[in-house]
């Protein structure tokens, strides 16, 4: 960022990112309570990709997001985007922080209090939908949103077992990743070995050509 | 009229005791229709530099906060979320009517108790020195008739390591992004105006008050003239607006 200049498509991001999680924040109490617990400390959040850098102050109702922060930090935390969704997804936090590509720096008891608060979040939708649609027809529609997510959920339960499964039965038949890099180095160097007889053969043969010529 | 006595009122030169009124009257007129033509004036946008205003202002709970100007009162309300209820934000104005908008927003918000409302002229602040932590002005100093003035009175008001920060209109940085503005405030705002508010001539004196302000690097001299230090600048929107920031020593 050139200092002088600030980026307001970026500061526009930031709002809007902001106030995405703090209506989500608004539709779950308990998640909301639990992030109050953190209200004073700062967090830094850095992504590789997609590019994105940006501080998070929860507060008692919510979050603030800042693109900028001169003061202290508790933690920071640096990744892919692709890092963060493994480290939501982790049944062990912990150990998905110390072994795994993100970059961890201050306090990381807190950086997981964060962490479990992102993973618990869950919206009610009941109370926004009644507020529109009336209490019956709301809350059949809400009935209907927690059914689908149930689904979903159950459905990549399901998958994520069968996966899993499926893997540990064809286990013995799958090649580790050591043997498939071996494999893979063997046909490199064959190929390598392969050219250079080529090309010796080639030489080979404009000798002989030549030899043959000088003999006549 | 004595070249001391006169100032500008947009294209205009104007007695100094003149501008006073001239200002109050634009404000009296825009204060009720004030935020929705911001809104629509700025696409919005508006709300993205003063974002970056409040971050820049290192304001933590605790700290005593004056925004000058503060019209309809949008720093004030985030700044009383920052400072808490150990803190104290002063939400000061010389137009009664906007500060009587930016009460009625603030209250009907549920921000109480935090906030102190004072009538007051940026050049001559009714405050003891070194009383606050942050002093802001936002989209205010270019209506100011003796702008020097106004910085020696918020150097005095700030305590030492203290921050004042200028939200202000300034020179764009590109001259095709220049002349595009140039096209849009002088047609565009005074139509918006005459639309919404029912008064041209307010946005038409922005318009040409924008372009009287001093530019960046000139507001900047003016800050350290005034006795502040480590005084700097930034950019927004192309240099539409810029952000200026200087420290009590």
């Amino acid at each position: 960022m050139n200092k002088n200049s600030i980026p307001t498509l970026k500061g526009a991001a930031i709002a809007t990112l902001e106030r995405i999680i703090n209506t989500a924040l608004r539709l779950d109490t308990a998640s909301r309570e639990k992030l109050a617990l953190l209200a004073g400390q700062v967090f830094h959040l850095e992504c590789t990709r997609p590019d994105l850098d940006i501080f998070l102050l929860p507060q008692s109702d919510g979050v603030q997001l800042a693109g900028h922060w001169e003061g202290n930090v508790t933690a920071g935390i640096s990744g892919s985007g692709d890092d963060y969704l493994e480290l939501l997804r982790s049944s062990d936090p912990a150990a998905t922080l110390i072994n795994g590509n993100m970059t961890v720096s201050g306090d990381s008891k807190a950086l997981l209090r964060l962490r479990d608060v992102a993973a618990a979040l869950d919206i009610d939708w009941e109370a926004p939908l009644t507020r529109v649609f009336g209490d019956i027809v709301g809350h059949q529609m809400a009935q209907s949103l927690r059914f689908g997510q149930r689904l979903i959920r159950d459905a990549a339960n399901s998958l994520r077992r069968q996966i899993y499964d499926y893997t540990q039965e064809e286990n013995p038949w799958l090649a580790h990743r050591w043997q498939f890099d071996q494999f893979k180095h063997d046909v490199a160097d064959l190929s390598a070995r392969s050219e250079q007889l080529l090309a010796r053969a080639a030489q080979l043969q404009q000798t002989i050509a030549g030899r043959t010529k000088r003999n006549q | 009229m004595s070249e001391q006595n006169t100032t500008h009122f947009g294209y205009k030169t104007v007695n100094k005791n003149e501008k006073v009124n001239l200002v109050a009257g634009v404000f009296h007129s825009v204060a009720a229709k004030y935020d929705v033509m911001n809104d629509l004036m700025s696409a919005g946008v508006h709300r993205i530099w003063k974002r970056f205003t409040i971050e820049l202002s290192g304001v933590r709970p605790g700290h005593r906060v004056l925004d000058i100007a503060g019209g309809t009162g949008d720093l004030t309300a985030k700044f009383s979320r920052i400072v808490g209820i150990d803190g104290k934000v002063v939400l000061a104005d010389i137009n009664a009517s906007m500060l009587k908008v930016g009460r009625d927003k603030l209250i009907d918000h549920g921000i109480v108790g935090i906030v102190d409302y004072v009538q007051a002229n940026a050049e001559c602040l009714p405050f003891p020195d070194n009383y606050f932590d942050c002093v802001s002005i936002a989209f205010g100093l270019r209506n100011v008739t003796d702008k020097d003035a106004a910085l020696r009175s918020m150097l005095r008001v700030l305590k030492p390591g203290g921050r004042l920060l200028i939200l202000e209109f300034s020179k764009p940085q590109h001259a095709a992004l220049g002349k595009f503005y140039d096209l849009y405030s002088f047609t565009a705002l005074p139509l918006l105006g005459k639309l919404i508010a029912n008064d041209s001539d307010s946005y038409r004196y922005l318009a040409e008050s924008i372009r009287m302000h001093p530019d960046q690097e000139m507001l900047k001299a003016m800050m350290e003239s005034a006795g502040f230090v480590r005084s700097e600048f930034f950019n927004m929107t192309g240099g539409i607006v810029a952000l200026h920031r200087g420290i009590k020593a």
